[in-house]
């Protein structure tokens, strides 16, 4: 869907590139999580891939052709879903969604839409009316509002209770289980590792790691596992190799010890982050 | 064609519904009610300083709180990722500010008419709005760029004022001399002043008139190339996560 070589981007003010000459390519069907720090080049290359930016060196290729030869008409394939709320307060949900979606030549149905999010109940209220996870909701909407081949989203479930969270989730894998592509960036790790079939992080604007979740745990992971149990009133633990596990001693531990917990020593994408970018994401910087 | 009366229709709206045309038609009242009290001859005297307050004053300030508050609420961006180009919303507000501006002439006009038998020439009246508007359409949205907030936007606005319009007010109203004329002569303002009081003149210097037209097409033109469109998707997307 995407393919982007050798891109790089100096922001005019700037002395130093910001982008420096990354590669990747974001096939279609595919939740590709684009992760790293703040000022690390994510907003930008979004900001480059939706044509907010444009760029004079590298490739961008949508659908084959160079992102340079589309015109707006390439907008009525994308479709954006920002973190902050992008509504006009004093015009309703409705109003809001009318107004945009006459701008697309495709138009989705806005009632199972909105019923979905949880908000055709609230349609005619004026958004600015609205909490702030009823906007980030009508965000997903506004996106989803032409149909498009491809989603770009940050932070879609940020400011969503667990409920909501886990809808909005959910139309992200139909959207791409119905040959959608998704763009995601998130800071909410767990959500990335349950949605992305891939994942690239970005550092000082290079791209460090590209992988899917599951390879890029079993990379920085430890090929251990670590077994909890009790002995003489004291928890105990021993950790093996992953060879060590087919010996007697592990299996004579499991038949004859009272075990408590067994961990295996795959590690979390919040550890890779940490390792990858250097950076924690709470109070990241 | 759809997409810009799409466009022109939103805009509508949204004046409405943030207050501005509300706030447009009470000033357009404010005319109203000295045109009652003033005779015809001074009203007449008082007209440039009524055109040139409309479209200047609250053609620039009406755009610089549009964009401000699409900006704000991040609208403005939402515009952008979809399929309509920069010119397009641009035009779309000057569209919409043309019609504003001569609704409000419509109503002085009328008011003028039922109450002192005086009837504008409408078709020069509409022409000089068609040829001016983009002008402080242009300097609405250049304020906006440059003022972080709404406070800043307003001083902006006033330093706009005193350096651009206070001059040729100021002879109107007979607090500058006139011989400051000579200095002014192609002020956008003045040029703006000349074009519209040929609604109401008895003879029109159409040369003048032709030089004046293609000046301020110009100036604008110069403005929408080199000061407008160049610096719109980095005021649009500044403050954007995405």
């Amino acid at each position: 869907m995407f393919t982007v070589k050798d891109l790089v981007f100096k922001y005019p003010k700037n002395a130093e590139d910001t982008i420096k000459g990354i590669d990747f390519e974001i096939k279609q069907g595919e939740i590709f999580g684009f992760l790293g720090p703040s000022g690390a080049g994510k907003t930008t290359t979004q900001k480059l891939l939706v044509k907010l930016l444009a760029y004079d060196k590298g490739e961008i290729h949508f659908d084959g052709k160079d992102l340079h030869s589309f015109n707006d008409v390439f907008y009525e394939d994308i479709g954006v879903c920002f973190e902050m709320p992008i509504s006009f307060s004093k015009l309703t949900a409705m109003e809001n969604l009318d107004f945009f979606q006459k701008l697309y030549k495709n138009h989705a149905d806005i009632q199972p839409l909105m019923e979905r999010v949880g908000l055709w109940e609230d349609r005619n209220k004026l958004v600015g009316e609205y909490s702030k996870g009823m906007k980030i909701r009508l965000n997903l909407v506004r996106a989803l509002l032409n149909k498009p081949k491809m989603l770009f989203l940050d932070e879609p479930t940020n400011g969503l209770d667990p409920k909501n969270a886990r809808i909005v989730k959910d139309m992200i894998r139909e959207f791409a289980h119905n040959g959608g592509t998704v763009f995601l960036t998130s800071h909410i790790m767990s959500d990335v590792d349950e949605l992305c079939d891939r994942v690239a992080f970005i550092t000082d604007g290079k791209i460090e790691e590209i992988d899917s979740p599951r390879n890029l745990k079993i990379k920085y992971g430890q090929r251990t596992v670590t077994v909890e149990y009790k002995e003489d009133n004291q928890t105990h633990v021993k950790r093996f190799t992953m060879d060590e596990i087919k010996t007697d001693a592990f299996a004579e531990l499991m038949r004859t010890k009272e075990v408590e917990t067994i961990h295996s020593g795959e590690t979390t994408l919040e550890e890779i982050f940490i390792q990858v970018t250097g950076v924690k994401l709470h109070g990241e910087d | 064609m759809a997409k810009i009366k799409h466009l022109v229709s939103g805009e509508f709206t949204r004046l409405a519904k943030y207050n501005l045309f509300t706030a447009s038609l009470v000033v357009a009242m404010v005319w109203v009610v000295m045109g009652y009290f003033l005779e015809l001859d001074e009203f007449k005297a008082f007209l440039p300083f009524v055109f040139l307050m409309e479209t200047s004053a609250m053609t620039s300030l009406l755009v610089g709180a549009e964009m401000f508050y699409e900006k704000k609420e991040h609208t403005i961006s939402s515009m952008l990722i979809s399929p309509m180009t920069e010119f397009e919303y641009i035009l779309s507000k000057i569209l919409v500010n043309i019609l504003n501006i001569a609704i409000i002439f419509v109503i002085i006009g009328a008011s003028m008419y039922f109450l002192k038998a005086y009837l504008f020439n409408f078709q020069w009246l509409f022409l000089g709005i068609i040829l001016v508007t983009s002008f402080y359409v242009f300097i609405g949205i250049l304020l906006s760029y440059i003022s972080k907030d709404f406070t800043a936007l307003l001083l902006n606005y006033m330093v706009m004022m005193i350096v651009l319009v206070l001059p040729s007010i100021g002879v109107v109203i007979g607090i500058l001399p006139e011989s400051i004329l000579e200095y002014i002569f192609w002020s956008p303002t003045e040029v703006t002043l000349r074009l519209l009081n040929a609604s109401f003149l008895d003879s029109i210097d159409i040369v003048q008139y032709l030089k004046d037209a293609v000046y301020i097409v110009l100036v604008s033109l110069l403005m929408l190339r080199y000061g407008v469109l160049p610096y719109f998707k980095d005021y649009a997307t500044k403050d954007l996560g995405v």
